[in-house]
C-alpha cells in the first residue's frame, strides 16, 4: 500500500465529497454533526463504526442513509439469537443439476453492511463477523473469498436491554475504528425531523452522492495526510494518558493508537487540510477510544463513564509546542 | 483550567497557619530561641514545595519533595552524628539515633510538667509535627484541592489551648484563621468531587507575576516574618482570650478530692504574689484533709479555734528560732479561700482582718464572705524550725506515747482499702529504717523513685484508689500523698494531707503563685515537733524535697533508697539544681551549638534556593525575540496569561478561548489572531512549515495584545462607572 502527498485538488474533492454526503445525512437526521462527522471520518479512515444507544435515536436510519448516499451495495443483517454463522458469511449449496457447490454470498458481501442489535446474536455469529470485519475476506469450506472493497461495517447496539444479549467483548469491540453515541436530539432538532417525517419517508429521498469508486479515491487521499511527529507524540500521551490514570482499569491498545491516528487524517482531509492537526485527535479522541477503555470501579461508583474520562485525559495532557526536529525524531 | 497558580501562595499561606498554630502550644512549653530553626525549616520546605510546584504539574510530587527536604534539615539540625557534629547525610546509625531522640523526647514528655522548658529533643519532637502538619495540610488542601477541609488539621495544634489552659493568643488565632480563609478563598471551590479531578483542576503551570509573589511570600515567610512573629518579643505577652472557666471570676483550690478523678484545668492565672526575706517558701498551706474513705479525702471538721491575733502556733512562741525569723508578705489577687495560706512553721499573722487559728489541724481561719480575695498579709515563719536532728530526736517521745495527743482520725485506715498489702509495702519499704525519720524519708524516697511516673491522667480504680495507685504507679500530687499518708498510718505514723500551693516562679523582686501551683502533700506528725511536709511527688512538678528530708548520700542507711542515680543525664534534678521549673530560663537550645549550625544551614539553604528562584525569574522575565510563530504564540500567552488558557488547548482552541475571554475584540485583532494561529499550525504540524515573515508575526501580536489591553482599559472603566 503506498502513499502519495496528495495534491490540493484530491484534498477538495475528498472535502467536497465529504460535504456532499454530510447534506444527505442532513436531510435524514438533524443536529448530529458530531455524530456525522465522526461517522464520515470512520468511512474514510476504513474504519468500522459501532453505534451505540437507547433504541430510536436514529442509529439504524443514520447507517441506512449512510448506505444509500455511498450508492454502494448494502447488505443489512438483524441479529437475532438464532442467527447462524452461515445467515452472515454465505453457505455452500448444492447444484444437483450441475453436480457441484455453488457459494451464496451471504450479506457481508456488500460495500456497507449494517449489523443491527449486534449484542443479540451468539457469540459464534458475531466472531464471524467480527472475523470478516477484520480480514476482509470471508472463508467457507476452506476456500477464501474477498470482501468487496470498500467494506464498511456499522453495527448497532441497545446498552439498556440486557435481557438475552451477548455484550461484545473487549476484545472485539476493539476492532471498531469507532462507537458513536448518537444521542437525543435537542428540542429544534426534534421538530425539525418530525417536519421531515409528515407524510413521507426522508429515507427515500436520499440520494447517491458518491460511488464506491470516488470513495476508494478519497480513501487513498487520506492515507497520504501528513501528520507531523509532534501530532503522534501528541496522540500517544493521549493514549497513555488512558493506560496510567487510576480511574480506568483497562486503557486503550496500541491498536487503538493506529486508528485514532487514522481517523485524525480523515478529519484533516474532510477539512480540506493536508496534515494532521491536534484538534483532529482531540475531535475524535473519544470516538476511537471510549469504547476500548473499562473504567476502574472507584471511578464508576464516582459517577464516572469512559467518556469523561478520556476528556480528562485531553484537559491534561499538553498540546505539544515545540516543533520537533525530523531528524531527532526519527533517529 | 488556569486555577493552578494559587497553590503557589496557598503553601506559605499554610506555613503561616501552621507556624502561628505554634502559639496553641503556649500552655505546653516555654517558647524561646528554639523556635528560630523550627521555623527556619518550615519555611525551607514551604520554598521547595512552591519551587517543585513551578516546575511540575503534578499535584503531589512537591509536598513529597517538600516531606524530603524537611526530613533532611530535621536531620541535620536536631539528630547529631556520632562524634556531636553535624550529620549531613543519613548513615547507618541514624534510624537508631531518631528512635533515641524520639524516645528521650516522649519520656522527657511525659516526666515533664507544663510549660516544660523545651529540650532539643522535644524541640526536634514539635518540630517534626510542625512539619508533619504543614505537609498534610498542604496535600489535602493545596495537592487534593480539599481548601476548606483541612481546617479541621489545622485546629490540631489549638487544642491545648482550647481545651486545657482555655486562654488562645488572639492575634496568632486570628492570624491562622486569615490565612486559612485565604487558601480556601483562593482555591474558591467547595468541598466535593472526586479529589483525583481537583487535583488535575488547579495543576496547572503558573505565569511568571503569579510566581514570582508566590516566591516572595515563601522567602518573607521562610527567613523574616514566622522567626519573628514565633521567636520574637511579644510573643508571650501577646493577648489573649480568656475563655469561661467553669469557676467563674475568681479562683478556688478544687477541695473536692478524689482520686479517681484525673487533673484536667491547670490556670496559668497568678493566684497570689509574695515577697520574702528567705527566698523562695516551699509551700503556702491553706487546709487539712484527714478522713479518707478509699477513694475521696474528707476535709478536717473545724477544732477549737483560737483568735489569731498575731500569734500563731502558741507553745513554740518561745522558740529560739523566732529570733530571726523570716517573713513573708502576701497579696492574694482572685483566689476567694476560707482558709489563708500561710507558709510552714508560721509564727505570727498580721492580715488586717479577723482571723482564727485551728491548732487541731493548723489551718487559719478567715470568717468573711468574699474570702482571701484581694486580701494582703505577713506572716513571720520559722524558717528553719523542721531540721533533721529535731526529727530524730522525736523518738523517744514516740515511745512514751507522745502520739496520743493526735486525733484519732489522722490513724484512721478505712476498711474498703488493702490494709494488709499496703502495710506489707510499706514495711518492705521502710525495712532497715532507724526511727520514724528515717521510715518517712525512705516512703518518700520509694514514691519519688523512678518507679513512679507523674501523669496528670490516672488509672480507673475502684474502691481502693491506693492500691490501685501502688500497682500503676501513675498519678499527680494526690496520688502520692494520699499513697505516702496511708503508708504511714499502716505504720502507725499519724499522718494527713495538706493542700495549698507550691512556692511559685521568682519574678522580680516577688515570687508569681499561679493556679497550677496548687498542691496536695503528706505531713507526718512528730510528737514534741508537729506536723511536718514530707514530698513524694517527684520533682519536675514539686521541685527538690523539703531540705530536713533531703536524702544523705553518706549516710550509710542510705543506699538503698537512694540508687545511683539511673537517670542522671535526664533526671530533671540535675537541670533544675536549685529550684522549681523556671520558664525565664534559659532554654537549652540556646546553648547546643549544632542547633545553631542548623538554623544557619537552614538559612543557607533557603538563601540559596532564593538567589536559584531570583536567576529563573531573570531568565523568564527577558524580552522574548520573536523569530517564528512559536516565539510569537509565547509572546503572545505570556501578555494574555490566564485569558490564553492552559497548555492542553490547541491553537484553534486557544484562538476560541481568547476571543471568548477577550469579548469585544475587534474583526481586526480577530484577524490577526486567526493568521497567528494559522502559522502556528502550519509551524507545528504542517510538512511546509509556515510561510509568516517575522515583521507579519510581530505586528499581529502587537495587534491582539493592544486590542486586549484596550478591551481590559474599557472593562475597568465600565466598572468603575
Amino acid at each position: 500500500m503506498t502513499t502519495t502527498v496528495p495534491t490540493a485538488d484530491q484534498l477538495a474533492e475528498v472535502a467536497r465529497l465529504a460535504q456532499r454526503v454530510r447534506a444527505q445525512l442532513d436531510t435524514v437526521l438533524s443536529g448530529l454533526d458530531d455524530a456525522v462527522d465522526a461517522t464520515l471520518a470512520t468511512v474514510l479512515a476504513e474504519g468500522h463504526l459501532l453505534l451505540e444507544d437507547v433504541p430510536g435515536v436514529g442509529k439504524t436510519t443514520l447507517a441506512r442513509a449512510l448506505g444509500r448516499a455511498l450508492d454502494a451495495s448494502v447488505g443489512r443483517i438483524q441479529f437475532t439469537p438464532d442467527l447462524l454463522p452461515s445467515d452472515v458469511t454465505g453457505v455452500s449449496v448444492f447444484r444437483t443439476d450441475e453436480h457441484r457447490f455453488e457459494f451464496r454470498p451471504g450479506p457481508v458481501f456488500a460495500n456497507i453492511v449494517v449489523a443491527d442489535e449486534i449484542n443479540r446474536a451468539s457469540p459464534k455469529t458475531q466472531a464471524a463477523l467480527l472475523e470478516s470485519m477484520q480480514e476482509r475476506s470471508v472463508t467457507v469450506d476452506g476456500e477464501t473469498r474477498p470482501l468487496p472493497a470498500p467494506f464498511l461495517v456499522v453495527a448497532t447496539q441497545n446498552p439498556i436491554d440486557m435481557e438475552g444479549t451477548y455484550p461484545l467483548p473487549e476484545a472485539q469491540r476493539d476492532r471498531f475504528m469507532t462507537r458513536i453515541a448518537v444521542g437525543y436530539p435537542s428540542s429544534s432538532d426534534e421538530v425539525a425531523m418530525l417536519e421531515a417525517h409528515d407524510g413521507h419517508d426522508p429515507l427515500a429521498e436520499v440520494r447517491a452522492v458518491a460511488t464506491a469508486a470516488d470513495l476508494e479515491r478519497a480513501i487513498a487521499t487520506v492515507r497520504g495526510i501528513y501528520a507531523a511527529t509532534a501530532v503522534k507524540q501528541y496522540l500517544v500521551d493521549v493514549v497513555r494518558a488512558t493506560r496510567e490514570t487510576p480511574d480506568l482499569r483497562l486503557g486503550a491498545s496500541p491498536r487503538s493508537s493506529l486508528q485514532l491516528l487514522s481517523a485524525a487524517k480523515a478529519r484533516a482531509a474532510m477539512a480540506g487540510r493536508d496534515h494532521v492537526l491536534p484538534d483532529d485527535v482531540k475531535a475524535l479522541a473519544v470516538p476511537v477510544l471510549a469504547h476500548r477503555v473499562i473504567p476502574s470501579a472507584q471511578a464508576r461508583a464516582a459517577g464516572r463513564t469512559a467518556e469523561s474520562v478520556i476528556e480528562d485525559a485531553l484537559s491534561r495532557v499538553a498540546v505539544p509546542a515545540a516543533r520537533v526536529p525530523e531528524a531527532l525524531a526519527r533517529g | 483550567m488556569s486555577a493552578g497558580r494559587w497553590r503557589l501562595l496557598a503553601t506559605p499561606l499554610v506555613a503561616i497557619a501552621v507556624g502561628l498554630g505554634l502559639a496553641g502550644l503556649s500552655g505546653l512549653v516555654e517558647f524561646g530561641a528554639w523556635l528560630v530553626p523550627v521555623a527556619a525549616i518550615l519555611g525551607a520546605t514551604v520554598a521547595v514545595i512552591v519551587l517543585t510546584r513551578l516546575a511540575t504539574s503534578r499535584p503531589f510530587l512537591p509536598t513529597a519533595t517538600g516531606a524530603l527536604a524537611a526530613a533532611w534539615l530535621l536531620l541535620v539540625a536536631y539528630v547529631p552524628a556520632e562524634d556531636g557534629g553535624i550529620r549531613w547525610l543519613p548513615g547507618p546509625g541514624t534510624l537508631d539515633a531518631i528512635g533515641a531522640i524520639a524516645a528521650e523526647a516522649v519520656s522527657y514528655a511525659e516526666r515533664t510538667v507544663a510549660p516544660a522548658v523545651v529540650t532539643p529533643e522535644l524541640a526536634c519532637a514539635i518540630a517534626a509535627a510542625a512539619v508533619a502538619l504543614l505537609l498534610l495540610v498542604d496535600a489535602l488542601a493545596v495537592g487534593a484541592g480539599f481548601a476548606a477541609s483541612s481546617g479541621f488539621l489545622l485546629l490540631v495544634p489549638w487544642l491545648p489551648a482550647l481545651t486545657l489552659e482555655r486562654r488562645v493568643p488572639t492575634l496568632a488565632l486570628a492570624g491562622a484563621l486569615a490565612a486559612w480563609l485565604a487558601v480556601v478563598t483562593l482555591s474558591r471551590r467547595a468541598d466535593h468531587g472526586s479529589w483525583r479531578a481537583r487535583a488535575r483542576e488547579g495543576a496547572a503551570p503558573a505565569p511568571a507575576g503569579v510566581a514570582a509573589l508566590a516566591i516572595a511570600a515563601t522567602l518573607v515567610v521562610g527567613l523574616a516574618a514566622a522567626p519573628l512573629v514565633i521567636g520574637g518579643p511579644g510573643w508571650g505577652d501577646m493577648p489573649r482570650l480568656t475563655l469561661p472557666a467553669s469557676l467563674g471570676g475568681s479562683s478556688r483550690l478544687d477541695l473536692e478530692i478524689d482520686l479517681r478523678d484525673s487533673l484536667t484545668a491547670r490556670s496559668s492565672e497568678p493566684v497570689l504574689t509574695y515577697t520574702s526575706s528567705t527566698g523562695r517558701v516551699d509551700v503556702l498551706r491553706a487546709y487539712s484533709f484527714g478522713t479518707f474513705d478509699g477513694t475521696r479525702w474528707d476535709r478536717d471538721p473545724e477544732g477549737e479555734t483560737l483568735a489569731a491575733n498575731g500569734i500563731l502556733w502558741p507553745e513554740d512562741v518561745s522558740d529560739a528560732s523566732l529570733t530571726d525569723p523570716g517573713t513573708v508578705s502576701v497579696s492574694i489577687g482572685s483566689l476567694a479561700e476560707t482558709r489563708i495560706p500561710v507558709p510552714a512553721a508560721p509564727r505570727s499573722l498580721v492580715a488586717g482582718v479577723e482571723s482564727r487559728y485551728d491548732p487541731s489541724t493548723d489551718e487559719v481561719v478567715l470568717d468573711r464572705a468574699e474570702g482571701t480575695r484581694g486580701l494582703s498579709y505577713t506572716v513571720r515563719q520559722a524558717a528553719g524550725y523542721t531540721t533533721e536532728d529535731r526529727l530524730r530526736g522525736a523518738d523517744g517521745l514516740i515511745a512514751s506515747g507522745g502520739d496520743g495527743a493526735v486525733p484519732a482520725r489522722y490513724l484512721e485506715l478505712n476498711e474498703r482499702m488493702d490494709i494488709a498489702g499496703i502495710r506489707a509495702l510499706a514495711e518492705a519499704q521502710t525495712d532497715g529504717a532507724a526511727d520514724r525519720y528515717e521510715a518517712a524519708r525512705m516512703l518518700q524516697e520509694y514514691l519519688r523513685g523512678p518507679r513512679f511516673t507523674y501523669d496528670t491522667e490516672v488509672a480507673p480504680s475502684g474502691d481502693d484508689a491506693v492500691s490501685t495507685f501502688l500497682e500503676e504507679r501513675r498519678g499527680y500530687c494526690v496520688q502520692f500523698a494520699t499513697a505516702m499518708v496511708m503508708m504511714a498510718r499502716t505504720l502507725d505514723i499519724p499522718a494527713r494531707m495538706a493542700v495549698g500551693f507550691l512556692g511559685g516562679v521568682e519574678d522580680g523582686e516577688r515570687f508569681v503563685v499561679r493556679g497550677r501551683d496548687a498542691h496536695a502533700w503528706p505531713e507526718l506528725y512528730f510528737p514534741g515537733h508537729g506536723w511536718v511536709r514530707f514530698e513524694p511527688t517527684p520533682a519536675q512538678q514539686t521541685g527538690p524535697r523539703p531540705v530536713y528530708a533531703a536524702p544523705d548520700e553518706v549516710t550509710p542507711q542510705g543506699p538503698s533508697i537512694v540508687e545511683p542515680n539511673p537517670r542522671s543525664t535526664t533526671a530533671p534534678e540535675q537541670q533544675l539544681p536549685t529550684s522549681a521549673p523556671e520558664p525565664t530560663a534559659t532554654p537549652v537550645v540556646e546553648s547546643e551549638p549544632g542547633t545553631q549550625w542548623a538554623a544557619i544551614a537552614g538559612a543557607v539553604l533557603l538563601l540559596s534556593l532564593g538567589a536559584g528562584a531570583g536567576v529563573w525569574w531573570r531568565l523568564r522575565s527577558r524580552p522574548p525575540v520573536i523569530g517564528d510563530p512559536e516565539a510569537a504564540w509565547r509572546a503572545l500567552r505570556r501578555t494574555l496569561g490566564d485569558r490564553a488558557g492552559d497548555e492542553s488547548l490547541t491553537p484553534a482552541e486557544a484562538e476560541r478561548w481568547i476571543v471568548a475571554e477577550g469579548h469585544e475584540l475587534g474583526v481586526e485583532a480577530r484577524d490577526a489572531l486567526a493568521s497567528l494561529r494559522v502559522a502556528l499550525e502550519d509551524h507545528r504540524y504542517s510538512p511546509r512549515g509556515s510561510a509568516a515573515s517575522a515583521d507579519e508575526l510581530r505586528e499581529q501580536v502587537a495587534a491582539v495584545t493592544a486590542a486586549v489591553t484596550e478591551t481590559d482599559r474599557r472593562a475597568r472603566e465600565r466598572s468603575r462607572a
